[in-house]
Protein backbone atom coordinates (compact mmCIF):
# COMPACT_ATOMS: atom_id res chain seq x y z
CA UNK A 1 0.00 0.00 0.00
CA UNK A 2 2.80 2.40 1.03
CA UNK A 3 4.88 1.56 -2.03
CA UNK A 4 1.88 2.29 -4.28
CA UNK A 5 1.49 5.76 -2.70
CA UNK A 6 5.23 6.46 -3.12
CA UNK A 7 5.06 5.33 -6.76
CA UNK A 8 2.05 7.63 -7.32
CA UNK A 9 3.91 10.56 -5.75
CA UNK A 10 6.99 9.87 -7.89
CA UNK A 11 4.81 9.80 -10.98
CA UNK A 12 3.25 13.15 -9.99
CA UNK A 13 6.71 14.69 -9.47
CA UNK A 14 7.82 13.38 -12.85
CA UNK A 15 4.75 14.78 -14.60
CA UNK A 16 5.35 18.12 -12.90
CA UNK A 17 9.00 18.03 -14.00
CA UNK A 18 8.00 17.26 -17.58
CA UNK A 19 5.48 20.11 -17.56
CA UNK A 20 8.10 22.54 -16.25
CA UNK A 21 10.55 21.27 -18.88
CA UNK A 22 7.97 21.81 -21.62
CA UNK A 23 7.34 25.32 -20.31
CA UNK A 24 11.07 26.08 -20.37
CA UNK A 25 11.42 24.63 -23.87
CA UNK A 26 8.53 26.78 -25.12
CA UNK A 27 10.06 29.82 -23.46
CA UNK A 28 13.42 29.09 -25.08
CA UNK A 29 11.83 28.68 -28.51
CA UNK A 30 9.94 31.95 -28.08
CA UNK A 31 13.05 33.86 -27.00
CA UNK A 32 15.16 32.33 -29.77
CA UNK A 33 12.59 33.18 -32.45
CA UNK A 34 12.41 36.79 -31.31
CA UNK A 35 16.23 36.91 -31.14
CA UNK A 36 16.65 35.60 -34.67
CA UNK A 37 13.93 37.99 -35.92
CA UNK A 38 15.70 40.97 -34.30
CA UNK A 39 19.01 39.80 -35.75
CA UNK A 40 17.55 39.58 -39.26
CA UNK A 41 15.95 43.02 -38.85
CA UNK A 42 19.31 44.41 -37.74
CA UNK A 43 21.06 42.96 -40.79
CA UNK A 44 18.38 44.43 -43.08
CA UNK A 45 18.77 47.86 -41.43
CA UNK A 46 22.52 47.67 -41.89
CA UNK A 47 22.06 46.78 -45.56
CA UNK A 48 19.78 49.81 -45.98
CA UNK A 49 22.37 52.03 -44.35
CA UNK A 50 25.06 50.66 -46.65
CA UNK A 51 22.77 51.50 -49.59
CA UNK A 52 22.47 55.08 -48.32
CA UNK A 53 26.26 55.39 -48.06
CA UNK A 54 26.64 53.96 -51.57
CA UNK A 55 24.07 56.49 -52.85
CA UNK A 56 25.96 59.28 -51.11
CA UNK A 57 29.18 58.21 -52.87
CA UNK A 58 27.35 58.27 -56.21
CA UNK A 59 26.15 61.83 -55.52
CA UNK A 60 29.72 62.80 -54.57
CA UNK A 61 30.83 61.55 -57.98
CA UNK A 62 28.10 63.53 -59.72
CA UNK A 63 29.18 66.72 -57.95
CA UNK A 64 32.94 66.25 -58.19
CA UNK A 65 33.45 64.55 -61.55
CA UNK A 66 33.67 66.83 -64.60
CA UNK A 67 32.14 64.02 -66.68
CA UNK A 68 28.92 64.75 -64.80
CA UNK A 69 28.01 68.11 -63.22
CA UNK A 70 31.34 69.45 -61.91
CA UNK A 71 32.65 72.64 -63.51
CA UNK A 72 35.99 72.49 -65.29
CA UNK A 73 37.94 75.74 -65.33
CA UNK A 74 39.79 75.97 -68.64
CA UNK A 75 41.98 78.85 -67.47
CA UNK A 76 43.36 77.08 -64.42
CA UNK A 77 42.97 73.59 -65.88
CA UNK A 78 41.35 72.55 -62.67
CA UNK A 79 37.98 71.37 -61.48
CA UNK A 80 36.04 73.92 -59.46
CA UNK A 81 35.35 72.45 -56.02
CA UNK A 82 31.66 72.06 -55.17
CA UNK A 83 30.65 74.09 -58.23
CA UNK A 84 28.27 72.58 -60.75
CA UNK A 85 26.75 73.36 -64.12
CA UNK A 86 23.86 71.71 -65.92
CA UNK A 87 25.39 69.24 -68.35
CA UNK A 88 25.62 65.52 -69.10
CA UNK A 89 22.28 64.84 -67.38
CA UNK A 90 21.72 61.73 -69.51
CA UNK A 91 25.07 60.36 -68.27
CA UNK A 92 23.90 60.52 -64.64
CA UNK A 93 21.34 57.82 -65.33
CA UNK A 94 24.10 55.63 -66.77
CA UNK A 95 26.12 56.08 -63.60
CA UNK A 96 23.44 54.51 -61.46
CA UNK A 97 20.19 52.99 -62.67
CA UNK A 98 18.33 53.67 -59.46
CA UNK A 99 18.63 57.46 -59.84
CA UNK A 100 15.14 58.65 -60.71
CA UNK A 101 15.22 62.37 -59.99
CA UNK A 102 17.73 65.20 -59.90
CA UNK A 103 16.56 68.59 -58.67
CA UNK A 104 18.55 71.78 -58.34
CA UNK A 105 16.37 73.67 -55.87
CA UNK A 106 13.18 74.28 -57.89
CA UNK A 107 14.62 73.17 -61.21
CA UNK A 108 13.96 69.57 -62.31
CA UNK A 109 16.99 68.24 -64.15
CA UNK A 110 15.81 64.65 -64.31
CA UNK A 111 12.40 63.23 -63.43
CA UNK A 112 11.04 59.74 -63.92
CA UNK A 113 7.65 60.21 -62.28
CA UNK A 114 8.42 57.73 -59.55
CA UNK A 115 8.42 58.32 -55.83
CA UNK A 116 12.05 58.27 -54.68
CA UNK A 117 12.78 55.84 -51.89
CA UNK A 118 15.61 58.00 -50.61
CA UNK A 119 16.80 61.50 -51.41
CA UNK A 120 20.38 62.63 -50.92
CA UNK A 121 20.64 66.38 -50.36
CA UNK A 122 23.85 68.32 -50.92
CA UNK A 123 24.92 71.95 -50.97
CA UNK A 124 26.55 73.19 -54.19
CA UNK A 125 27.43 76.38 -56.01
CA UNK A 126 25.49 77.09 -59.20
CA UNK A 127 25.78 80.41 -61.04
CA UNK A 128 27.79 81.79 -58.10
CA UNK A 129 24.95 81.11 -55.67
CA UNK A 130 24.42 78.50 -52.97
CA UNK A 131 21.90 75.93 -54.15
CA UNK A 132 20.51 72.63 -52.90
CA UNK A 133 21.03 69.60 -55.13
CA UNK A 134 18.66 66.72 -54.48
CA UNK A 135 19.24 63.31 -56.02
CA UNK A 136 16.40 60.81 -55.62
CA UNK A 137 16.93 57.06 -55.69
CA UNK A 138 14.17 54.59 -56.57
CA UNK A 139 14.18 50.80 -56.36
CA UNK B 1 13.94 13.01 -7.27
CA UNK B 2 17.23 12.55 -9.19
CA UNK B 3 15.36 12.99 -12.45
CA UNK B 4 13.93 16.24 -11.08
CA UNK B 5 17.46 17.51 -10.43
CA UNK B 6 18.42 16.46 -13.95
CA UNK B 7 15.52 18.43 -15.40
CA UNK B 8 16.56 21.47 -13.35
CA UNK B 9 20.13 21.15 -14.65
CA UNK B 10 18.70 20.84 -18.16
CA UNK B 11 16.74 24.04 -17.58
CA UNK B 12 19.83 25.87 -16.34
CA UNK B 13 21.86 24.71 -19.35
CA UNK B 14 19.03 25.89 -21.61
CA UNK B 15 19.02 29.30 -19.92
CA UNK B 16 22.79 29.54 -20.41
CA UNK B 17 22.22 28.68 -24.07
CA UNK B 18 19.70 31.53 -24.35
CA UNK B 19 22.12 34.02 -22.78
CA UNK B 20 24.89 32.85 -25.12
CA UNK B 21 22.67 33.19 -28.17
CA UNK B 22 21.59 36.69 -27.10
CA UNK B 23 25.28 37.66 -26.86
CA UNK B 24 25.97 36.18 -30.31
CA UNK B 25 22.90 37.57 -32.05
CA UNK B 26 23.11 41.04 -30.56
CA UNK B 27 24.99 42.98 -33.18
CA UNK B 28 26.66 46.30 -32.62
CA UNK B 29 24.02 48.86 -33.56
CA UNK B 30 26.15 52.01 -33.57
CA UNK B 31 24.69 54.17 -36.29
CA UNK B 32 27.40 56.02 -38.20
CA UNK B 33 25.36 56.68 -41.33
CA UNK B 34 23.65 59.74 -39.89
CA UNK B 35 26.97 61.14 -38.68
CA UNK B 36 28.51 60.55 -42.10
CA UNK B 37 25.68 62.36 -43.92
CA UNK B 38 25.80 65.29 -41.46
CA UNK B 39 29.59 65.57 -41.86
CA UNK B 40 29.21 65.73 -45.64
CA UNK B 41 26.64 68.50 -45.39
CA UNK B 42 28.77 70.52 -42.97
CA UNK B 43 31.70 70.18 -45.42
CA UNK B 44 29.43 71.42 -48.23
CA UNK B 45 28.49 74.48 -46.19
CA UNK B 46 32.10 75.24 -45.26
CA UNK B 47 33.45 74.85 -48.81
CA UNK B 48 30.66 76.88 -50.40
CA UNK B 49 31.00 79.56 -47.71
CA UNK B 50 34.69 79.85 -48.46
CA UNK B 51 34.18 79.99 -52.22
CA UNK B 52 31.34 82.51 -52.01
CA UNK B 53 33.22 84.40 -49.26
CA UNK B 54 30.24 84.44 -46.93
CA UNK B 55 30.88 86.60 -43.89
CA UNK B 56 27.29 87.25 -42.87
CA UNK B 57 25.77 85.04 -40.18
CA UNK B 58 22.31 85.49 -41.69
CA UNK B 59 23.38 84.22 -45.11
CA UNK B 60 25.13 81.24 -43.56
CA UNK B 61 22.09 80.56 -41.37
CA UNK B 62 19.85 80.67 -44.43
CA UNK B 63 22.07 78.13 -46.22
CA UNK B 64 22.26 75.98 -43.06
CA UNK B 65 18.46 75.87 -42.79
CA UNK B 66 18.12 74.92 -46.44
CA UNK B 67 20.58 72.04 -46.13
CA UNK B 68 20.39 70.80 -42.55
CA UNK B 69 17.00 70.82 -40.86
CA UNK B 70 18.49 70.15 -37.43
CA UNK B 71 19.58 72.05 -34.36
CA UNK B 72 23.05 73.49 -34.45
CA UNK B 73 25.23 76.57 -34.33
CA UNK B 74 27.33 78.67 -36.65
CA UNK B 75 30.32 80.85 -35.92
CA UNK B 76 32.05 83.36 -38.19
CA UNK B 77 35.11 84.88 -36.54
CA UNK B 78 33.77 86.19 -33.20
CA UNK B 79 30.11 86.13 -34.17
CA UNK B 80 28.12 83.16 -32.91
CA UNK B 81 24.54 82.07 -33.54
CA UNK B 82 22.50 79.12 -32.39
CA UNK B 83 20.06 77.66 -34.92
CA UNK B 84 16.76 75.95 -34.04
CA UNK B 85 18.14 75.06 -30.60
CA UNK B 86 15.73 74.11 -27.86
CA UNK B 87 17.66 71.90 -25.50
CA UNK B 88 20.99 70.74 -26.84
CA UNK B 89 22.52 69.78 -23.49
CA UNK B 90 22.07 66.02 -23.80
CA UNK B 91 22.76 65.86 -27.50
CA UNK B 92 25.94 64.93 -29.31
CA UNK B 93 27.50 67.43 -31.65
CA UNK B 94 29.39 67.12 -34.91
CA UNK B 95 31.41 70.19 -35.73
CA UNK B 96 33.91 71.26 -38.34
CA UNK B 97 35.81 74.50 -38.86
CA UNK B 98 37.71 76.19 -41.63
CA UNK B 99 40.10 79.15 -41.70
CA UNK B 100 40.93 80.92 -44.94
CA UNK B 101 42.13 84.26 -46.24
CA UNK B 102 39.57 86.05 -48.40
CA UNK B 103 40.15 88.34 -51.39
CA UNK B 104 40.40 91.36 -49.05
CA UNK B 105 43.29 89.64 -47.24
CA UNK B 106 41.29 89.07 -44.06
CA UNK B 107 41.44 85.85 -42.14
CA UNK B 108 38.01 84.25 -41.87
CA UNK B 109 37.19 81.51 -39.38
CA UNK B 110 33.97 79.57 -39.88
CA UNK B 111 32.71 76.86 -37.56
CA UNK B 112 29.53 74.85 -37.99
CA UNK B 113 28.12 72.44 -35.43
CA UNK B 114 25.11 70.14 -35.73
CA UNK B 115 23.37 68.45 -32.81
CA UNK B 116 21.96 64.98 -33.38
Amino acid sequence: MMSAIIKKQKAQVMILDILILLLIVLLIINIQISNIYDYKLNIKNKENKLDIIEQSIVVNKIINDTNYLAVYNKHTNQKEIQEIEIKNIEKIKELNNSICSVNLENKNLLTEHKNPENIITRGVIYNNKFKILEVGFCE
Amino acid sequence: MNRGILFTIDGLIALMFIILSIVIFTTNTTDNTEQYLITEKISDLLITSQKLEITSLNTLEENYNKLIPKEGYIKINNKFKKINTNNSKDKKVISQAITYINSSNNEIYIEIGVYY
